[in-house]
């Protein structure tokens, strides 16, 4: 058992094949109960990173290990479902369906057995600071600020061991954003691995470890 | 399953792409739900048709002119053949008028109506003819000059008295001529079995087939033009032999109206009101004492007394149209058998396979164009859901669970609109299939009128003389006799193939649900391989 939660080794991606390396030859290593910030200039690659940790794309070269093994052998669905949670820049939730409903559907996908899964989810919306009129009501008739957060009580409803959020308090007020950053920490408490993108210093701040992303030129 | 529970969510939330769909399959699940049924009405009602028709016809020389009539022996011979459920035969002899009845005369009865005095003016003579002093001579004189000018001479101067039944029977008849100097002034005719008796006669009990006495029954208007009454006698004679005498007693009164028949009015005899009727044993006893009384005649000695004969109209039933098929087969060369019921049902047939025809058609266009507009749809709404795909994918749902959830989606629109288009198909193929049918009899009965033109007769309307002899006196009263025959198995004869009740069946709904399969089918595997084929990372990055 490795003592990192994640480990990146010689990790290089490219977008076109042959092409120029976006991420190139990047050694990371993750803790559990720690939070990362992932910071850098606008086109760095922070993205591309997290879709890389997350699964989404593949390593033109290098690899990514979770728990000591390649995330390339293990299925990628599960690794997705259970064992990491994404909070996208862009939040991706489902329009057709109701903040709750949302929060309930990765709940259900993760396969894992959670009872009360409705109750759950309201508590998690709760913390995260929406308003009980705003739980059933669907997502697209929310403020951006409250997408985000659904997005964020979203990634957390099925207790993954890693949390990669990308810029999850762009759209959020102070008072909101420290919200959002105690139950974070109060995540990490708990042994789960949290790992930021931000533009923001007091995010920076509230991290335990930076890393800067460098552009490639 | 919350695939399921997503996919019934999707449904309901998605409703405007649903709705398309659904709409999209209600059309195509009516149309072909009323294409199948008729294919299917068609088919049971063929078969159902060849099975249980029950077929009334008649045996005809093939050459009119040169055998014009059958012998009763010939007819009963043919009657013998196994596939003969039930024969039945009719005869008739022309007499003249003897003491104490007059004929009622034709042109005198003649209704004017309008279209005729506009034609034609009064018939001026028509009203003197009444009185018995000047009839005799009147019908003799002007009978046959009033009818070559009657327009409407109806089918060829066959005698249409009697029956009750539908207009559609077409009867073609052991055409026969008369010897020109022959007056006929009555048709007697007598039935070889009592349920073969017309109904106006039968409903009255007085004529049994066994009786030998020579009670009658004659119409309303001969009896009151006559001052007869039941219980009163009257003497008929041989229209060849004067002196061959038989007394009559009146043992019943019909009323002609009742035939619901238009009255010929060709010649006397011909004419309803101057139907006589008598048991067929009084008949026998009749034509055996003719023969007797006038024996071995020449052809053409005219002035020869000939003995009464009778003109045998036989009536054959066959339990089905393969009993009748093989009846008409073993008839040979000289014999043809007709019945009105089998020129109706195989007009309905073919008529019917051109529906089939075209039902078959419509499905495969229907199939081809609905699963087209399916592609279409269902392309442009997986496009729209790209997002939805990428966004289930990339918080870890399995790509073959999406595509199932698509499908159940599409599955459970399509067998929504196909259960209740099959519903409304199921409800509106009866009207539809039934007014289709309706089409074919309507047009069936144009066709049978139009074959009811005179053909056989090519010289009837053109050769007539003022003179009532030179008149062809048509036959007796056979096409009557055969009507009411039919008449009485109108129901399985007249009104087939008039409505269906239902013409959705469990077969029709067997092929709808393979219909629906096949259309979900159809429709999901566009959206099977676009999910297959789609990579989430687009989604994570924003980027199209
Ligand atoms: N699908 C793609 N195809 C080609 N190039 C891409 C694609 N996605 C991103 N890039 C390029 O990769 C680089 C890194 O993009 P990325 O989205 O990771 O930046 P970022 O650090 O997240 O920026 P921001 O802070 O603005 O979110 C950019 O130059 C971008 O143009
Ligand atoms: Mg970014």
């Amino acid at each position: 058992m490795s003592e990192y939660v994640l480990e990146l080794k010689d990790l290089c991606y490219s977008y076109v094949k042959g092409g120029k390396n976006i991420i190139d030859g990047l050694n990371l290593t993750f803790e559990k109960g720690k939070i990362y910030a992932i910071v850098g200039k606008s086109g760095a690659g922070k993205t591309t990173l997290l879709s890389l940790l997350s699964g989404l794309a593949k390593p033109t070269s290098g690899e990514i290990l979770f728990n000591g093994s390649d995330i390339a052998k293990i299925n990628k669905y599960n690794y997705r479902s259970k064992l990491v949670g994404v909070v996208f820049q862009s939040f991706n939730l489902l329009p057709y369906l109701s903040a709750t409903e949302n929060v309930m559907l990765s709940m259900d996908i993760s396969g894992k057995k959670i009872k009360n899964k409705k109750e759950l989810a309201k508590k998690l919306l709760e913390k995260v600071n929406l308003e009980e009129e705003d739980l059933n009501r669907g997502i697209l008739k929310l403020s951006g600020g409250q997408q985000q957060r659904v997005a964020i009580a979203r990634a957390l409803s099925y207790e993954p061991d890693i949390i990669f959020a990308d810029e999850p308090t762009g759209n959020l007020d102070i008072d909101t954003q420290n919200d959002i950053m105690k139950i974070l920490r109060t995540l990490a408490n708990e042994g789960k691995c949290i790992i930021i993108v931000t533009h923001s210093p007091d995010v920076s701040k509230l991290s335990d470890v930076i890393y800067e992303l460098k552009t490639i030129k | 399953m919350y695939v399921i529970k997503n996919a019934f969510r999707c449904i309901s939330r998605a409703k405007g792409r649903n709705v398309l769909i659904g709409l999209v399959v209600l059309l195509l699940s009516v149309s072909s739900c009323i294409g199948l049924s008729i294919k299917e009405a068609n088919r049971t009602l063929k078969k159902q048709y060849a099975d249980d028709m029950e077929i009334t016809a008649t045996v005809n020389p093939k050459d009119m002119r040169k055998n014009r009539n059958i012998s009763l022996d010939k007819l009963t011979e043919l009657s013998n053949s196994e596939f003969v459920k039930e024969f039945n035969y009719s005869s008739s002899v022309y007499f003249a008028a003897g003491d104490g009845i007059e004929p009622l005369d034709v042109a005198g009865s003649f209704k004017q109506n309008k279209d005729f005095k506009d034609k034609y003016g009064d018939v001026k003579n028509g009203e003197t003819r009444t009185t018995t002093e000047t009839q005799t001579e009147s019908s003799e004189s002007s009978t046959g000059s009033e009818n070559s000018e009657f327009p409407e001479k109806p089918e060829g101067g066959f005698p249409t008295g009697g029956g009750q039944s539908g207009n559609k029977t077409f009867i073609t008849n052991n055409n026969f001529f008369f010897n020109m100097a022959s007056m006929n002034d009555f048709t007697v005719t007598a039935y070889n079995s009592d349920t073969s008796l017309p109904e106006y006669i039968s409903s009255l009990g007085v004529i049994t087939s066994s009786d030998e006495n020579l009670n009658c029954v004659i119409s309303k208007s001969l009896a009151e033009e006559n001052e007869l009454e039941i219980g009163s006698t009257f003497t008929l004679k041989n229209p060849d032999n004067e002196e061959e005498v038989y007394a009559f007693t009146v043992a019943g009164v019909f009323d002609s109206s009742e035939t619901d028949e238009s009255q010929d009015t060709s010649s006397n005899a011909s004419f309803t009101d101057n139907y006589i009727y008598i048991s067929s044993a009084a008949m026998e006893k009749i034509l055996l004492s003719s023969a007797e009384t006038n024996p071995e005649t020449t052809e053409d000695s005219e002035e020869t007394a000939k003995a009464l004969t009778a003109n045998y109209k036989g009536t054959f039933i066959f339990a089905n149209l393969d009993n009748y098929n093989k009846f008409s087969e073993s008839l040979g060369d000289d014999y043809t058998l007709v019945s009105s019921d089998v020129s109706n049902y195989e007009q309905s047939i073919s008529q019917l396979e051109t529906l089939g025809k075209y039902a078959t058609y419509f499905l495969i266009v229907i199939f081809i164009i609905g699963a087209f507009v399916l592609i279409i749809i269902n392309l442009f709404s997986i496009r729209n859901r790209k997002y939805e795909i990428g966004v289930l994918t990339a918080i870890g749902m399995k790509k073959w669970k999406v595509a199932t959830q698509f499908v159940i989606e599409l599955f459970v629109v399509t067998f929504a609109a196909l259960i209740i288009g099959s519903t409304i198909g199921s409800v509106a193929s009866v009207p539809v299939t039934n007014s289709l049918l309706v089409t074919i009899n309507s047009e069936e009965k144009t066709e049978s009128e139009t074959s009811k033109q005179p053909g056989d007769f090519p010289a009837t309307d053109g050769n007539i003389s003022g003179d009532v002899s030179g008149k062809m006196t048509p036959p007796g009263g056979f096409g009557g006799d055969f009507k009411q025959m039919i008449g009485d198995f109108e129901g399985n004869v007249n009104n087939y193939i008039i409505s269906i009740s239902s013409a959705t069946d469990m077969t029709v709904i067997l092929q709808m649900i393979l219909v629906g399969m096949g259309l979900t089918l159809v429709s999901s595997a566009a959206a099977v391989t676009f999910v297959m084929r789609y990579e989430p990372l687009k989604i994570l990055n924003n980027r199209d």
